[in-house]
């Protein structure tokens, strides 16, 4: 099987990626006909294939039940339409984001969702996880973003949904629906993405406060004002620890530093760095102060009301000795994310319990990420209630053969 | 319609929640898209959810095909019952259930008017973002079937990114509750899957929509040019220039001349080929430093005049005046085919110029008002739908119209949806396995072909029930 499988391109291995622990053979089909063929081989045959972009979000996933092999679209890669005065960019699957990013920049545009320099997601892998970036704030999730995708079905045929253009209704908008099914409806080949100006100029304030329960009535009163920041978030080492409140404002140069005087009292404490100095800040934010890809990651999100809330629990149940080795609030997203010892899955699969069922009051959500023994012993993601069912039947009415390996999304899907 | 079915009907909603009398069933026998008509066998407006699913239920066990219906201020037939059954209006549902201040969004009822949400909202320093012209009529609801549009969208994008959350009763009565506002969906994202499918795939009950801060200052501006293609070559430079201003608005001369003759008159100059109207928004700073680079760019594409509305009175005359001109064009002839296409934002000046050429070329009365930073067009072509030669020469140009600008790299509707007016241009844009591809949530969510049948998706053959493609309706 593997001289068929060169044959279509490089064949390598994919490890911790199914619940059996067998490694699969990953395979990178040179173009879009040696996918096509590659798939229509894996479906006369009966294999189940997982397809994949560069392995970034995997650890954010659960096991997949079952596969024969794996399918990243890394080689299948290339811009294939930058409009600049349109404000569009359209690759292919495995354009890796950081070049797509770049692309943008020397067009005068932002790209988004920014996702850390370090990180080699690919378009595919990004839109398929549904993956939402630092900027979220400022320009919403990643679903916002697609405009539309080219994609390969299970049945073989290549489809499209929605389009190139900022705006467009026509026909129904399954690239929403692709957008975070995790490979489980289709193979991703395509997308395009709307874009946004880049900044002139940009401010990083950091200002330190006694733990994040200060930090957070800091941030709040900023929230209160008409700002509209590229950033708003409080990173810390732990409940009693002091916090930084990073807050990030970027645009027109006159109006950023409008902005900044039009800041709360308590911000003339903070430290501001300037453009290059603030790039660099920001830079370094987004990869994160602890080292997020070994780290088993707990995400809670809930609403803003209820975020300090939501805090004070997680503190509670974080408890002393805990293996909480950093935190970052996103008091305007109403989203926490907790960074943990991966070397003790066991005590973060119960913490994650505990946070289950200690928020589930406030209809917060809490997802989890980290290697495959974490992700043994716990869900990545909350039950999904009665709306499954349609999930489940369109995912049939998608895949009825079960061509594309399923378990991996929330539900099992 | 059984009499067993509509007895069971009433049974749920009560005698004033059935339309039965022929005569007042004719308000709902078509939308904006006037030519294309059918009496439904029955009008049912529920209360509430429950009374939604409860008459689903009964429709399903009799078979009866659902058409959902809002406003009716569809333009593309959406709310037609071209197979008969039943219409199920939402205007006996209009309350806002909760506003949430602090998490800024709304839970309402799909028959709340658009226009009425941001008035509720007003007070608490917020506002709901998509505006479509026809704000003060059409419903959240049909706003959501059709993923909405209007001229502030340019900034804030159309109604799916505002849409937070549904309630949905399903083809067999079910009631699906999407309502949560989650910061991402558990599993497939089921809410950017309804958004837009144009009532085919469930009946919205409630909706939860983001709500956004209103801004500290908004500043109109009017820029009156010589001609169409000035104002084309200003919106394409403004964007260009990654300006960030939150509407740009064309209209033409034969626009303008309906407004200013109409009740909307609002000191547009009549002599004026085309204007363009521009919202800035933001801090005081923001506004004046976008305003001037834009205005920079107006005059250097020679605009003749530029003006900044004074007071809010004025601002509120020249937005009257944009949203307007459709009514106003009555003036002009008794039926208006309001077209909706995009294209892109680099190509404004040639496809409008070109989709004018088109109507011109069939002698039909043309004006243009649209959404110009979107590259979203709207030839409006006038005309009386009582003469067929004419109407055959609309419904022509409307699909000369669409083809041009797919090949141009557009496509066929910004804002207005498919429909039955675009249902067979679907195969200029999309191919027969795209289409496929379409027909599978259609399944999942309508596997008996009764939500909204015969609309969208191009008819396959005669198995469907629409029995003629709209251009051989006038034959
Ligand atoms: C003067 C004028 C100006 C306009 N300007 C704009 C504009 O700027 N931007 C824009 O986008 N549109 C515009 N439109 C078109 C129209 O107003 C919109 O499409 C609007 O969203 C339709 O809302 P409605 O409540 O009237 O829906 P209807 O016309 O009643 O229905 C529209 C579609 O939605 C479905 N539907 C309605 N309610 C529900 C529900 N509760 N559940 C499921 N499906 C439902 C119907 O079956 C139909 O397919 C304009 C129309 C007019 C007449």
């Amino acid at each position: 099987m593997t001289a068929a499988l060169e044959a279509l391109g490089e064949v390598t291995e994919l490890r911790g990626a199914v619940r059996s622990g067998a490694a699969l053979p990953l395979v990178a089909p040179r173009d879009e006909d040696a996918l096509v063929e590659l798939v229509r081989r894996a479906r006369g045959d009966g294999k189940r294939v997982l397809p994949v972009g560069n392995g970034t979000s995997l650890s954010f996933t659960n096991l997949a039940t079952d596969a024969d092999l794996a399918v990243t679209t890394r080689a299948i890669s290339g811009i294939v339409a930058h409009e600049p005065d349109d404000g569009t960019i359209t690759a292919l699957a495995g354009t890796p984001l950081r070049e797509l990013r770049a692309k943008a920049l020397a067009g005068g545009h932002h790209l988004s969702p920014e996702l850390p320099a370090s990180c080699d997601a690919t378009l595919g892998g990004a839109v398929a996880a549904g993956r939402s970036g630092v900027d979220r704030l400022r320009f919403g999730p990643m679903r916002n973003q697609l405009l539309g995708t080219r994609a390969l079905l299970a049945d073989g045929t290549i489809t499209k949904s929605g389009g190139r253009l900022v705006k467009n209704v026509t026909g129904f908008d399954l690239h929403r629906l692709y957008c975070g099914s995790h490979g489980s409806l289709c193979i991703l080949l395509e997308a395009s993405l709307r874009l946004y100006p880049a900044p002139e100029a940009v401010r990083h304030l950091v200002l330190d406060a006694r733990d994040v329960r200060e930090a957070l009535r800091l941030a709040h009163e900023v929230r209160a004002t008409q700002l509209a920041p590229w950033i708003l978030a409080i990173d810390a080492d732990g409940p009693d620890r002091p916090a930084h409140l990073h807050l990030e404002l970027a645009g027109r140069e006159a109006v950023v530093e409008h902005e900044l005087s039009t800041l709360p009292a308590a911000w003339r404490a903070a430290q501001i760095a300037r453009d290059d100095a603030a790039r660099e800040e920001h830079a370094h934010y987004a990869d994160g102060e602890g080292d997020a890809r070994r780290a088993a990651i707990v995400r809670v999100a809930s609403r803003p009301s209820r975020i300090d809330e939501v805090w004070a629990r997680c503190a509670a149940l974080l408890g002393a000795g805990s293996p909480l080795h950093f935190v970052r609030v996103q008091p305007a997203l109403a989203m926490l994310e907790l960074r943990l010892d991966p070397n003790e899955p066991q005590r973060v699969a119960d913490l994650v319990r505990d946070l289950r069922s200690g928020l589930r009051d406030l209809g917060s959500r809490v997802a989890v990420g980290g290697d495959a023994r974490l992700r043994r012993l716990t869900n990545c993601f909350d039950e999904v209630g009665p709306s499954l069912a349609w999930m489940r039947a369109l995912r049939d009415r998608f895949d009825p053969h079960g061509l594309f390996a399923s378990g991996r999304g929330a539900g099992g899907l | 319609m059984h009499h067993a079915c509509a007895a069971e009907l009433r049974a749920i909603l009560g005698a004033d929640g059935l339309v039965e009398d022929r005569s007042r069933r004719t308000a709902y026998e078509c939308d904006g898209l006037a030519f294309e008509r059918r009496l439904p066998d029955l009008v049912l407006l529920p209360r509430d959810t429950p009374e939604a699913a409860a008459c689903m239920r009964v429709l399903r066990r009799h078979g009866v095909p659902v058409v959902p219906r809002g406003a009716g201020t569809g333009l593309t037939g959406g709310a037609t019952p071209v197979a008969g059954g039943v219409v199920i209006g939402t205007a006996r549902m209009r309350r806002v259930l909760e506003l949430n201040v602090t998490d800024r969004f709304a839970r309402v009822e799909s028959g709340l008017v658009n226009a009425d949400l941001t008035r509720a909202c007003a007070p608490h320093g917020l506002f709901y973002a998509p505006d479509p012209s026809s704000q003060r009529a059409c419903t959240i609801g049909g706003n959501v079937a059709n993923n909405a549009g209007g001229p502030h969208c340019f900034r804030y994008g159309n109604t799916t990114r505002h849409v937070l959350g549904l309630v949905v009763v399903t083809h067999d009565g079910e009631v699906l509750d999407l309502s949560e506002p989650d910061l991402d969906p558990l599993g497939y994202d089921l809410v950017g899957l309804l958004v837009g499918s144009e009532g085919m795939f469930g009946l919205v009950t409630e909706v939860t929509l983001r709500l956004t801060p209103s801004p500290q200052r908004v500043e109109t501006l009017l820029a009156i040019f010589p001609s169409l293609d000035a104002a084309c070559d200003a919106v394409s430079d403004v964007i260009a220039q990654r300006l960030e201003p939150s509407a740009l608005e064309i209209l033409d001369k034969l626009t303008i001349e309906a407004v200013e003759a109409s009740v909307f008159a609002a000191g547009y100059p009549a002599s004026a080929e085309a204007v363009l109207l521009i919202e800035v928004e933001g801090s005081d700073v923001e506004v004046e430093v976008n305003a001037n680079e834009i205005e920079a760019i107006l005059a250097g594409r020679g605009a003749l005049e530029l003006r900044r509305a004074q007071t809010e009175a004025e601002r509120a005359r020249l937005w009257a005046a944009r949203k307007g001109a459709y009514g106003a064009m009555g003036r002009v002839a008794p039926d208006l085919y309001v077209t909706d296409v995009v294209v892109p934002r680099t190509k404004l000046r040639d496809l409008v110029h070109r989709t004018t050429e088109i109507c011109r070329e069939r002698g039909l009365k043309i004006a243009n008002v649209f959404h110009a930073g979107d590259g979203n067009l709207h030839p409006n072509i006038s005309y009386d739908r009582r003469d067929a030669d004419e109407l055959a020469r609309v419904l022509d140009a409307g699909t000369r119209i669409m083809e041009v600008c797919i090949a141009a790299g557009g496509t066929l509707s910004g804002e207005h949806g498919i429909g039955l007016e675009k249902q067979q241009q679907m195969r200029l844009y999309f191919s027969p396995e795209d289409l496929a591809a379409m027909e599978l949530p259609r399944h999942v969510f309508d596997p008996e072909g009764r939500m909204n049948p015969g609309k969208t998706l191009p008819i396959r053959a005669c198995m469907e029930t629409r029995t003629k493609p709209l251009d051989e309706v006038t034959r």
